[in-house]
């Protein structure tokens, strides 16, 4: 039982899962994730991570295409200043537009990145895979799973509480 | 390749017109709307206020060629010489580069011209005098029509045909400034040439 | 009577009853069987014919040079730049229609956006090719890129053919970013699927590792929305970029502020042409309805009215204006040489177009595509009109010229399908064409269980 990771709950729907995870956490239990091949957004408030830093790495991402486009342009002009038809040398309305394309660029791949680092993805294998049935996650199995680290996880009482309320419940081997 | 395009232009009945030319270098204009065209800095602007072009940086994107409103660039569109024995070339352009397929031309102002002038009388220990330069159309025309000087001197030849009341520039509405300018003609109805 | 025809009034336009897994099946049993394969190696085929022609036209072009092509003095950018633009225009149709729907929270979007999205990689990519080949050296492209060189020499900043390189690859890369996230959880979901090692490693490798965490999911719905709101000013930006192309010039004719709303406009024909092929073709004419068709036709006309406004505001300025030359280029585009281009675009972008305000129009899928199609060609004479009599009507009249397309303008442009089809073809055979878990979300909000 030591090898455990936790336990992997099924359920036919959404909705029931739904409700084992809002009564889960109502519990106290805190190292839950769900899995299913949509996001219920019932669950978000319960068990999601903060996903506004999207955006707040997106605006920083932002923030750097503009300096970054800016140094780039006005560098050029400066490291090596041609007189091109007679216009000013350092021309913001000229360098608007790249400006704008770079800002948009390192905000997209910031918000990428971010969206990567924080789910740690990508990543070629997971305890998960090896349970059975899984894979009905990404078509249309709902699965609760406590994590075994969960300071109220207890193998005989988590996996009867889950049992009443899921189709199945397995333990997720490492 | 015309580098000096001379347009025609008729006037009057069909049976009997009058013939009028205008010759049209590089107006080598001060805000030249192809330099601002250019993504690879091919055609920029020289210290002394030439409008150059950089045959080896470009790249042909010939937005230069669609933005002149003059449209006195010319394009390689092909190869025009790879058949020419290297030194049929070298005697054809002496002392201009052999332009490659794929790449903008231009009337140059005769630089190579200028630039032996220079060093000249840098060699000589003189100041550089932009009026000692005879351009290769300047040189040809036979009717002395075609002058060629510094603009930033005030008693410079072209200076002086400049504060003629007959002098235009050609589409001055654009704002494009060029330094190619025109005198007009007098006689019985009008029209003319160059400064 | 045949069994009642696939309207559904529901947010999705799908039955209310689907359920997960028919959806699953009906989008990645192509995956496996593929269901007319006939059809589809004709398709591929007639693609393989158009790519080959593309690249001799291209080594032809390589070969001798841009001289190859009908442009000459004075129309210095010719079908080149036409089909550039023209392939771009088609590419904005699918960021926005994926983008826009996705922030308003259209449910019926998501049988449509992986489509849309892989049409527009493929139309960037046509168009992206073109200002390459366009120049008079070609190898020398990567010049307008800023990359440490000997001579210190970068790009001139103040060129809208800078600014050009720059959309193009900002473009691409929000357009593979937008795609790619997007359809994660569907590889995922082909490679839990998967029937062989070799599918289940590629589709695993696509599919990074994902397992459908919730913690992983509200991550990536920020990030969609993320990049879709990006994605819409980018469309704008890029095709303010070419539109700049035109409008930076002195050429009269080309001076219109409307050009990027123009090139965005119209371009939905051949989303909605492609989702008549890609339902057949799949046959998942129950995931793609005639009501999915019926909006896009509904977009068509909105989008093409838009379009008509623009024809008339260019009719309008140049009067306004009282400028002379621009009066003059405004005859030479209705009445001149080419003036077959601009009637062509009014016929087929205004006056064509209006067929679909019937509704048996907007949902048969045979006339929608005969009006797609008539729209297709239409945007592509509009180019034409925009952008070559103005050249051809110079401002110094000794100036004036004719432009003729080659036959090797020609054949590069028709060429540049193959390099659409081929590459579309086969996502067809290995992308899953439905965003499948936004429509199983939408069946079950729609059935108020999820």
């Amino acid at each position: 039982m030591a090898e455990c990771l936790g336990l992997l709950a099924r359920f036919p729907a959404p909705q029931p899962l739904v409700d084992a995870a809002v009564c889960a956490w109502g519990l106290g239990y805190r190292r839950l994730d769900a899995f299913a091949p949509f996001a219920p957004e019932a669950l978000e408030p319960v068990l999601a991570v903060d996903a506004r830093r999207v955006g707040r790495m997106a605006c920083l991402g932002a923030g750097l295409g503009i300096v970054l486009a800016l140094v780039m342009q006005i560098g050029s002009v400066w490291a090596y200043p041609l007189n091109i038809g007679g216009r000013p040398l350092v021309a913001l309305p000229s360098f608007a537009v790249v400006t704008f394309l770079f800002a948009v660029v390192f905000a997209a791949i910031a918000a990428v990145l971010t969206l990567l680092l924080c789910s740690r993805l990508p990543r070629l294998h997971h305890p998960l895979f090896g349970v059975e049935g899984f894979e009905a996650a990404s078509d249309d199995g709902f699965f609760l799973f406590i994590d075994a680290r969960d300071p109220l996880f207890d193998a005989h009482q988590t996996h009867a509480w889950l049992a009443e309320r899921a189709q199945s419940v397995q333990e997720v081997a490492p | 390749m015309h580098w000096l395009r001379i347009d025609h232009y008729y006037q009057g009945p069909l049976e009997a017109p009058r013939s009028r030319f205008q010759s049209l270098p590089c107006m080598h204009c001060e805000q030249a709307p192809c330099e601002t065209g250019c993504p690879v800095n091919a055609t920029v602007h020289s210290r002394d206020g030439l409008n150059q072009m950089v045959y080896n940086r470009c790249i042909g994107t010939r937005t230069c060629a669609s933005y002149c409103p003059y449209k006195v660039r010319r394009f390689n569109w092909l190869d025009w010489s790879a058949d020419a024995a290297p030194s049929i070339q070298a005697q054809r352009n002496p002392e201009v580069t052999v332009r490659s397929r794929g790449v903008m031309e231009k009337c140059t102002y005769c630089i190579q011209r200028i630039s032996n002038a220079r060093t000249d009388d840098k060699q000589h220990g003189d100041d550089f005098d932009p009026s000692a330069v005879v351009t290769a159309c300047q040189q040809t025309c036979p009717s002395q029509a075609i002058q060629f000087g510094d603009i930033n001197a005030p008693a410079s030849a072209v200076s002086l045909a400049r504060r003629d009341p007959r002098h235009y520039r050609l589409l001055e509405a654009l704002g494009t400034r060029p330094r190619t300018s025109y005198l007009a003609r007098i006689e019985e109805e009008g029209a003319g040439d160059e400064g | 009577m045949k069994a009642e025809p696939l309207l559904h009034a529901t947010g999705h336009f799908l039955p209310k009853d689907l359920s997960d897994h028919q959806v699953s099946r009906q989008v990645f049993g192509p995956l496996q069987q593929f269901p007319r394969r006939v059809a589809w190696r004709w398709m591929f085929g007639v693609g393989l014919v158009l790519l080959l022609v593309y690249l001799g036209s291209v080594a032809v072009l390589l070969g001798n040079g841009v001289g190859m092509w009908g442009n000459n003095q004075p129309v210095h950018w010719g079908f080149g730049i036409l089909n550039y633009i023209w392939w771009l225009g088609i590419g904005h149709a699918g960021t926005f229609i994926s983008a826009l729907l996705l922030l308003i929270e259209r449910p019926w979007r998501h049988t449509l956006n992986r489509l849309a999205e892989l049409m527009t990689l493929m139309a960037v990519i046509c168009a992206a090719l073109y200002p390459i080949l366009h120049l008079g050296r070609p190898w020398l492209f990567y010049w307008t890129m800023p990359y440490p060189n000997e001579m210190g020499l970068w790009p001139q900043f103040k060129s809208p053919t800078a600014w050009d390189m720059f959309a193009i690859l900002s473009y691409l890369t929000v357009s593979v970013l937008f795609l790619m996230v997007g359809a994660i959880p569907d590889f995922a979901t082909a490679r839990d699927r998967a029937s062989t090692p070799l599918r289940q490693a590629v589709y695993g490798l696509l599919a990074l590792g994902w397992r459908g965490s919730q913690r992983h999911w509200a991550l990536w719905r920020r990030t969609t929305r993320v990049l879709a709101i990006l994605a819409i000013p980018l469309v704008f930006a890029v095709s303010s970029g070419y539109s700049f192309l035109l409008t930076m010039g002195t050429q009269s004719g080309w001076h219109s502020t409307l050009f990027p709303a123009y090139f965005v406009a119209g371009a939905v024909a051949l989303v909605a042409l492609l989702a008549i092929v890609v339902r057949w073709l799949l046959c998942i004419q129950s995931l793609i309805t005639p009501r999915h068709l019926d909006m896009l036709g509904r977009l068509l006309l909105a989008t093409g009215w838009m379009t008509t406004y623009g024809y008339l505001a260019d009719l309008f300025m140049p009067f306004y204006s009282g400028d002379a030359h621009e009066i003059e280029v405004l005859l030479a585009r209705i009445s001149g040489a080419h003036a077959w281009s601009f009637w062509l675009a009014i016929v087929c972008n205004v006056g064509v177009l209006q067929a679909l305000w019937w509704r048996n129009v907007r949902q048969s899928p045979p006339r929608l595509a005969l009006v797609a199609l008539a729209v297709l060609m239409g945007m592509c004479a509009e180019r034409f009109m925009l952008l070559i009599p103005p050249q051809m009507r110079d401002l110094l009249v000794s100036s004036w010229g004719d432009y003729t397309p080659s036959l090797w303008d020609w054949t590069l442009f028709i060429g540049s399908f193959g390099v659409f089809l081929v590459p579309y073809s086969l996502f067809l055979r290995y992308v899953p064409m439905v965003s499948v878990f936004e429509v199983k979300q939408a069946l079950h909000q729609e059935r108020g269980d999820g």
